[in-house]
């Protein structure tokens, strides 16, 4: 917890919520913690620079910014919001913010879920850069599968071989195998594109 | 946040087994582990500050693997972690790294198909020792091969990809047969009499831990001769050598980036020291040279990053090179995991290996097979 606390230090937050009273404790307590903020309300249209935090009122005028905050890779976003709203309550499920606070504000409750929407966005994030690596990979396999049937059906020769060949070619140009085959499979589209 | 002038220590988690099934092989990746650390901070530490590793001993079971991982990284506030030789101890602690932003650094060979940003790869992927090797056996033994291995999802999914590497050469698989990692020496001396019946020119084990001895000296005591059909390996190293005996493991063929005989001055200066801490009749092996060289990896990143924080810390480690005892080695940006030399060697009566084939220089990993 001491740790997390360290590490609000240096972090920059924007603060989109009405400056009224619960509006300046948001901003009071991150400014206790280190972090450098800007309030803006009436909201943004888009989240239009980097933010770490996002602390936002949940109500239909703040959708548009919450929609482009919760894109990756964005900040933690922290909603506000009423409970009793259900109109609100149909935003939080669309939204989907890292953590959210209901009125009335408990001030004890700031800090608590503001580590947490950090928490939960870093590891959304580093989920998404797993998958993302991971389908680059899937995209490489079915080139490289593509990429060897071409060869082996142009040149006549086996699988291994056809493997081989496009190893040695990624190698000597030092580049992954991935890319030799997207060339081998695009300048053969090209070329039969030219016989018809 | 904390001055940067202070003199507390770097904190780093440690977890290899000491006791159970793997301890033999998990005990000698803890020496090298310490080797490195002991060494670094006789060299005055990194950045003025010293190495202190928090070890625990989760005893070959996968349930305080994840426990222990899961108390380093909250309780202790650790964020990089040396450890694992199963894949399964592996598998458990993966999701406690990545929901915890951690850094593992594995330093054990193993059947590729994995990628988290939580780990850095230290040990050989398929492509860089089960490729060489499925080549060097078809051309010197014939296309047979009968699988032993230990039933858990190393030997398993390694066999997967061998199977495939065999289908795409015209090789066969005659048999397959998996036993408990705590299998009795009887259970082997029973599997020989199946192994005579199917007529394979290649073992290809995938036993690991204190069982590797029995599978040996099963075949030793069945009268097989290595030199017409020997057993093949990506695990058995100069610890499971030293604990079958010499005699017992002569003329069986293994694929590793490194064995203790590798002729470099780096490589004997290691070895040296490595005898010197743990004493004379205590051989280095593939594990313990990657155990080593991954302290000595992440020393050099923590000097430039100066901070444990793995989101800073990490970029510093992806690319970086060292002079590893294998020969020159690097961190692949892609994939986490080592660019490494590939070696195959044949155990001589010495307990130790002699290389008969190695590659011009470190092999980029390739651990989903993309390739190949």
């Amino acid at each position: 917890m001491v740790a997390s606390l360290a590490n609000f230090h240096d972090l920059q937050a924007i603060v989109s919520h009405p400056r009224d009273a619960e509006g300046e404790l948001f901003i009071r307590t991150l400014q206790r913690l280190g972090t450098k903020v800007e309030c803006q309300w009436p909201p943004a249209e888009t989240l239009d620079r980097k933010t770490d935090f996002l602390i936002c009122s949940i109500e239909p005028t703040t959708r548009p910014l919450l929609e482009t905050a919760t894109a990756n890779p964005g900040p933690a976003v922290l909603g506000i919001l009423d409970a009793h709203s259900s109109e609100s309550l149909k935003l939080v499920g669309e939204v989907t913010p890292h953590a959210i606070i209901v009125r009335p504000l408990d001030p004890a409750a700031i800090v608590p879920n503001l580590v947490l929407a950090r928490s939960n966005a870093k590891y959304q994030q580093r989920q998404q850069s797993k998958i993302a690596k991971l389908e680059e990979t899937l995209r490489s396999y079915r080139k490289v599968e593509q990429a060897k049937a071409i060869l082996m059906h142009q040149r006549a020769i086996g699988e291994p071989e056809a493997y081989n060949f496009l190893r040695e070619q990624a190698m000597r140009r030092r580049v992954p195998v991935g890319v030799i085959a997207s060339a081998v499979v695009e300048l053969n589209e090209v070329l039969s594109e030219k016989k018809k | 946040m904390r001055s940067k002038s202070t003199s507390e220590p770097w904190r780093v988690g440690v977890l290899f087994s000491q006791t159970g099934n793997t301890a033999v092989i998990e005990e000698t990746q803890l020496r090298g582990t310490m080797l490195a650390i002991e060494e670094i901070n006789a060299q005055g530490g990194v950045n003025k500050r010293e190495i202190v590793p928090v070890i625990y001993d989760p005893a070959s079971s996968c349930e305080k693997f994840a426990r222990y991982a899961d108390k380093l990284l909250t309780d202790d506030g650790i964020s990089t972690v040396f450890g694992c030789y199963t894949s399964s101890s592996r598998k458990a602690v993966l999701p406690v790294f990545e929901r915890r932003n951690g850094l593992l650094w594995y330093p054990t060979l193993y059947e590729g198909f994995e990628y988290s940003p939580n780990i850095i790869y230290t040990g050989a992927a398929p492509n860089q020792n089960s490729v060489e090797l499925v080549d060097f056996l078809l051309a010197n033994y014939g296309p047979r091969f009968y699988m032993i291995g230990s039933d858990y999802i190393y030997p398993r999914e390694s066999n997967r990809i061998m199977r495939e590497l065999l289908r795409q050469r015209n090789g066969e698989v005659v048999g397959e047969h998996y036993l408990d990692l705590g299998a009795r020496p009887s259970e082997f001396r029973l599997l020989m009499r199946d192994v005579v019946n199917s007529g394979p020119d290649v073992i290809f084990s995938t036993v690991v831990g204190q069982a590797t001895a029995y599978l040996y000296q099963a075949y030793t005591t069945a009268g097989f001769n290595p030199d017409v059909m020997p057993i093949a390996s990506l695990t058995t190293s100069e610890a499971e050598v030293k604990l079958m005996g010499s005699d017992v493991a002569c003329g069986h063929i293994t694929a590793a980036p490194y064995f203790e005989s590798v002729a470099t001055p780096d490589n004997q200066s290691f070895v040296r020291r490595y005898k010197k801490r743990f004493g004379e009749s205590e051989p280095t092996n593939l594990c313990v040279e990657a155990a080593y060289f991954q302290v000595r990896i992440f020393a050099k990143a923590l000097t430039e990053a100066n901070t444990m924080d793995p989101d800073i810390l990490r970029p510093f480690v992806l690319g970086s090179e060292f002079d590893a005892p294998q020969g020159r080695i690097a961190i692949d940006k892609e994939s986490s995991h080592t660019n490494l030399w590939s070696r195959l060697g044949r155990a001589n009566d010495r307990g130790q290996f002699d290389v008969i084939k190695e590659s011009s220089q470190a092999v980029k990993p390739d651990p989903y097979l993309v390739s190949h």
